[in-house]
């Protein structure tokens, strides 16, 4: 305690309140635009905070990061394009919700939900961030393998109408990902004689191309005169609360946990968390089949756990000096650079510092709701400008983005290649969803396969003897088993009830979808 | 699409991607041929299975689909062909001309070629030109000036 008062009484600090309104503000633009990732945004104003205080510079570190995450929910609403990849799961309803004229509902709940999942976290960080750093300790090759099998495992419920062509999907965007270098030996694959190739399929050129660019294509063939009828709903903002505090809390509280353990694990980050959380909300609603049309349980879900996710990155970081993502790594070096050593030193030789940060994180996510607000109600402006206009625009954005990731054209030339698979994927029913869910899992997947086909020869025992070894590896398969059996599960007892009365079919899809 | 011809359209490009990749993966062996070869396999039996099922879904089923499915919204695939193609050369044009020039050039065509053919040509050419310049303008303000995003070198400037 003797550290956190004068924590709080630094947020009080104007200069501190500025910084973390700036850096939220920058981060939901940055987050909200194709191409552009929290990572990006957090790196590019490293540079400027070495002009401050190591505790300002750290809160409006932390202010963009925080932002960008929610921000990619913006685009994921209004034009299904996750901004950033931890939103992809957030297209599954929140795109329905905003072609169903309900773009404010969307928006007002993935800006609550995520508020509420980085406060999660942000507990998580303060008051398990010993024990949890402990306990990601102990996850190897066999544990991150069976997470992203886990992960991978939602295909089964995205997919439960055509599981077949769902998990296709998932397999041929698992393919993409082995193009490039072999991440276990180094060695070249599939570039087809072409050597740019060899860097590989990035992920978010791909999902540029897989949402944004097909979108493109399907929107300017609709010939519709607007994006999508926008009428603001009156009252929006206390109906989404009221949604929330009642019908979603414990999909809130589940997705927040989620978010935070997922988000300590090195290399496993938000989008990993929203898609596991949005898997698990829908596997224990009782109306499944509601999720892709726009609920707000599925948003909620997704938002509140890539948010969490932040927090739960931070504690590796902060205590063990392990970056729990791409982001955490640059704060890390910001952290360095001012000459602070991450550890558990860093509560008590800078305890000043430390929980000043972390309390700035309580900040910024009740900060972000009025800055959420304000340029939610700003973005919606989106939904009255004439399609072709958006159309195109987003087509050039999509360019700009693409490029500025790798400064290559290759990836602007993915994003083309990849419109085109998305749109046709849409028309011959594979879903660009599981695919996407590939490429973001494939590298991770395939390097860890690779550490347990070492541990095997180095044991002299066999990959899955290697698997059965860890109590937790074992754990993520029963999860793994139970999350494919119960689409099927579900189904059978959808038939079955269909069976007993007539009449059923029906009345399982009642229900507004919306708020 | 119907159900039929989808299932058939999916397991043919399933089939002919795995193939692809089959073709590629000759030199490959140990650890890094196993996950893709996994994923060949999986690949090669699921279009299998889903184009053989689409031969043999029944036509007379085909007909009842209809009424369990929403229905498609109608497509135009003069306006999806015009802007695919538009887009390819786009991209293609960017290392010649800088990225700036030719999106000028895209988004002035492409705004006059999509937008609502029922207003004048003036009018069209009018705000297809605020369109172009505001765009641009806040593409340059907001990645290069602010963010300091690069954007792709021309072959002239």
């Amino acid at each position: 305690m003797e550290f956190i008062w004068p924590a709080i009484g630094h947020l009080f600090d104007p200069l501190n309140i500025f910084l973390m309104i700036v850096g939220l503000t920058g981060g939901i633009i940055v987050g909200a635009l194709p191409g552009l990732t929290a990572t990006m945004g957090v790196a590019l104003m490293v540079p400027a905070t070495f002009a401050m205080d190591a505790t300002s510079g750290l809160i409006m570190l932390g202010a963009i990061y925080v932002g960008a995450i929610y921000g990619g929910s913006n685009s994921a609403v209004l034009i299904c394009t996750p901004g950033t990849p931890s939103s992809v799961a957030t297209t599954f309803d929140g795109w329905p919700l905003c072609k169903s004229g309900h773009a404010d509902i969307g928006l007002f709940t993935s800006l609550l939900s995520s508020s509420f999942g980085g406060i999660v976290g942000t507990v998580m960080l303060l008051f398990l961030a010993a024990p949890l750093a402990r306990f990601a300790l102990q996850f190897g090759g066999p544990e991150n393998f069976w997470l992203c099998i886990f992960g991978l495992s939602t295909i089964a419920v995205m997919s439960s109408g055509n599981m077949v062509k769902g998990l296709l999907g998932g397999a041929l965007g698992l393919l993409v990902s082995t193009v490039g270098i072999d991440p276990n030996v180094g060695v070249p694959r599939f570039t087809f004689g072409y050597y740019p190739l060899v860097q590989g399929i990035e992920v978010i050129p791909a999902m540029i191309g897989l949402f944004s660019f097909s979108q493109v294509l399907y929107l300017v063939g609709s010939h519709k005169p607007f994006l999508a009828d926008y009428v603001p709903t009156p009252g929006a903002l206390k109906k989404v609360f009221h949604a929330l505090t009642s019908r979603c809390k414990v999909i809130l509280m589940r997705s927040s946990i989620i978010g935070g353990l997922v988000g300590m694990l090195p290399g496993a980050g938000g989008e990993i968390a929203s898609i596991i959380a949005y898997n698990e909300s829908k596997r224990w609603d009782k109306h499944p089949e509601r999720y892709g049309t726009g609920v707000v349980e599925g948003l909620a879900a997704s938002e509140s756990a890539n948010n969490a996710v932040i927090g739960g990155a931070l504690i590796p970081m902060l205590t063990l000096g392990i970056p729990g993502s791409a982001v955490a790594a640059v704060i890390l070096g910001a952290l360095l650079a001012k000459g602070i050593q991450p550890g558990f030193k860093v509560f008590t030789a800078t305890g000043d510092l430390a929980y000043t940060f972390i309390m700035s994180q309580f900040a910024v996510n009740l900060l972000m709701i009025p800055v959420g607000l304000f340029l939610a109600r700003i973005m919606t402006k989106l939904l009255s400008i004439r399609l072709t206009f958006v159309a195109i625009g987003i087509v050039v954005l999509s360019v700009i983005g693409a490029y500025a990731i790798r400064n290559s054209m290759l990836d602007v030339w993915i994003v083309i290649v990849f419109g085109f698979i998305g749109y046709f994927s849409n028309l011959v029913g594979l879903d660009t969803g599981a695919m996407a869910l590939g490429i973001i899992l494939g590298p991770m997947i395939e390097e860890n396969l690779g550490r347990c086909v070492h541990l095997s020869k180095a044991s002299g025992d066999s990959v899955i003897a290697v698997f059965f070894e860890s109590p937790i590896a074992v754990l993520l398969m029963i999860l793994t088993a139970l999350s494919l059996l119960t689409p099927l599960f579900l189904d059978w007892k959808r038939k079955r009830m269909e069976a007993k009365c007539a009449c059923a079919p029906t009345s399982l899809k009642e229900g507004p979808p919306h708020a | 699409m119907r159900s039929r011809t989808s299932d058939i359209a999916a397991g043919l490009a399933t089939l002919a991607v795995a193939g692809i990749f089959q073709a590629q993966s000759g030199d490959l062996e140990g650890v890094s041929l196993l996950f893709p070869r996994m994923l060949i396999i999986f690949m090669t039996i699921g279009g299998v299975f889903i184009f053989v099922s689409g031969l043999l879904t029944p036509r007379a089923r085909v007909d009842e689909a209809p009424c369990e499915l929403p229905p498609e919204e109608p497509v135009v695939v003069k306006r999806v062909a015009t802007i695919a193609l538009a887009s390819i050369v786009y991209v293609g044009i960017i290392p010649v001309l800088g990225f700036y020039p030719a999106s000028v050039l895209f988004l002035f065509c492409m705004a006059m070629i999509l937008s609502d053919s029922s207003v004048t040509t003036a009018k069209r050419a009018l705000s297809s030109a605020i369109f172009t310049v505001a765009l641009c303008l806040a593409v340059w303000l907001g990645f290069a000036l602010l963010l300091g995003v690069p954007t792709p070198q021309s072959m002239f400037f």
